[in-house]
């Protein structure tokens, strides 16, 4: 049996019907078309469905949709201030951090969640947010050093 | 067709009437962060999902009667990072950061990995070593028992049908206490190859050996303690060249289950250099 679920994403509420077994993420992608979450291994390993969820990032494979049920949750399409993309989003082009891209989306979320809580995190707790999101093309050096660059542009260091 | 009805108790008293109603029709789900990769391969398909994510009375932590008192639905997270935890149980606090990630850690609750009681979990060796117990609901009331008999089998607990594990008690530990877990695995954050929670105090005057604790994660069906060993260092002024030979000794007897990366050998082997690791790093400081 469906069940209603409630759920502010992005800033809009939406109400929908649901089967209790799916997954935030299939709520996201196949009933809302926010399709810029991605969905690579659906066992929690790879952090490509990496949302926020009330502040935190989580890996929205492994959510309930259910459960998210009254929540804010923020995805990649959310960042960008229309045709301004976020300072992290722009930090990933200028540090060339993304080849295939498949990544960047839950990279981009993990690294917003760490510097929302944490605007002056060092390299070592970058890495650390970040080691739940596997990158099989760049070595993670670029993406570190993306996530860097954002953290001094929004700090206005640089 | 699949059918499952969803159940979402606001209270452990409402929860414990569904599953004395449900019984083994239903599954509780805390996190869910291992039991949605099964529900999602059917290897569990119930008939009902009970979920306690909302049960506010189980997410707490509270220290009282020389104990802190650590609600089932308390996330990895808060374990890693909140005080007063960190401060009281920091070896705690310290063995919660190695499970899985941030993500994993901001979700998965301390019960849900403990009811899962899969071989390999970070929790369960740390938390068995510093003496913890945990307590059951069930509407036919409330029972504690060590963590350590909690575990029956692969993915098997002490839980009746109807019966809910609502808070884990660990007693905060004497001053002399020194414990930690180390683990090994292919990846940071990924399950344990062999993991090894490990307490023991030194006496300030004679330097010898007390309370010590040995527990070994994913090398049998539950955590085992590795007895020959804490044996030969009870009481004990252990020198640290000594340490090898009682090791390699101390796992002489165990088969570890073998996994598709890792053969029994092999294990045994690790078992023996986490279990020296982790007691040169507790009695001689030496990381």
């Amino acid at each position: 049996m469906k069940v209603p679920l409630q759920i502010n994403i992005n800033g809009e509420d939406h109400e929908i019907l649901v089967d209790p077994w799916r997954t935030l993420l299939e709520v996201l992608r196949d009933e809302l078309g926010l399709t810029g979450t991605k969905e690579a291994c659906n066992t929690g390993n790879c952090g490509a469905c990496t949302v926020i969820l009330n502040g935190k990032a989580v890996k929205s494979c492994l959510i309930l949709a259910l459960q998210a049920g009254g929540a804010q949750v923020t995805t990649i399409e959310g960042l960008a201030d229309e045709d301004r993309l976020h300072p992290i989003q722009q930090a990933f082009i200028d540090e060339f951090a993304v080849q295939c891209g498949f990544c960047t989306p839950g990279m981009i979320m993990s690294a917003k969640a760490l510097l929302d809580e944490n605007p002056n995190a060092s390299e070592a707790e970058i890495r650390a947010a970040l080691h739940g999101n596997l990158c099989r093309c760049t070595g993670y050096t670029k993406i570190a050093r993306a996530v860097m660059t954002a953290r001094d542009r929004v700090d206005g260091r640089t | 067709m699949r059918t499952i009805t969803y159940h979402e108790p606001r209270s452990v008293d409402e929860a414990c009437q569904l599953l004395a109603e449900l019984g083994s029709e239903a599954r509780v789900i805390a996190g869910g962060q291992s039991l949605m990769v099964l529900l999602k391969q059917r290897i569990v398909d119930p008939g009902h999902l009970i979920d306690i994510k909302r049960v506010a009375e189980l997410d707490h932590v509270r220290f009282d009667g020389g104990a802190a008192h650590i609600g089932a639905l308390t996330t990895h997270r808060a374990i890693e990072t909140g005080q007063p935890i960190r401060g009281k149980l920091p070896m705690l606090s310290e063995a919660v950061a190695k499970l899985g990630s941030v993500q994993i850690r901001n979700w998965g609750t301390v019960g849900g990995n403990l009811a899962h009681a899969d071989p390999a979990g970070d929790l369960a060796p740390i938390l068995i070593a510093l003496g913890a117990s945990v307590k059951v609901v069930s509407a036919r009331g409330t029972r504690s028992l060590p963590l350590e008999s909690f575990f029956q089998d692969f993915y098997e607990t002490a839980l009746g049908p109807d019966e809910l594990l609502a808070e884990v008690e660990v007693p905060e530990p004497a001053e002399d206490v020194r414990a930690c877990y180390v683990k090994e695995s292919i990846r940071l954050g990924d399950m344990a190859i062999v993991g090894v929670g490990a307490a023991l105090a030194i006496d300030e005057n004679s330097g010898r050996c007390t309370n010590i604790r040995i527990i070994v994660g994913a090398v049998d069906r539950t955590p085992v303690r590795a007895s020959r060993i804490e044996e030969a260092l009870r009481g004990a002024l252990p020198e640290k060249k000594a340490l090898r030979d009682i090791c390699q000794d101390g796992v002489a007897d165990y088969h570890p289950l073998p996994d598709i990366h890792f053969s029994s050998d092999y294990k045994r082997t690790l078992m023996a250099v986490l279990i020296r690791n982790v007691l040169e790093k507790l009695i001689y400081g030496a990381n």
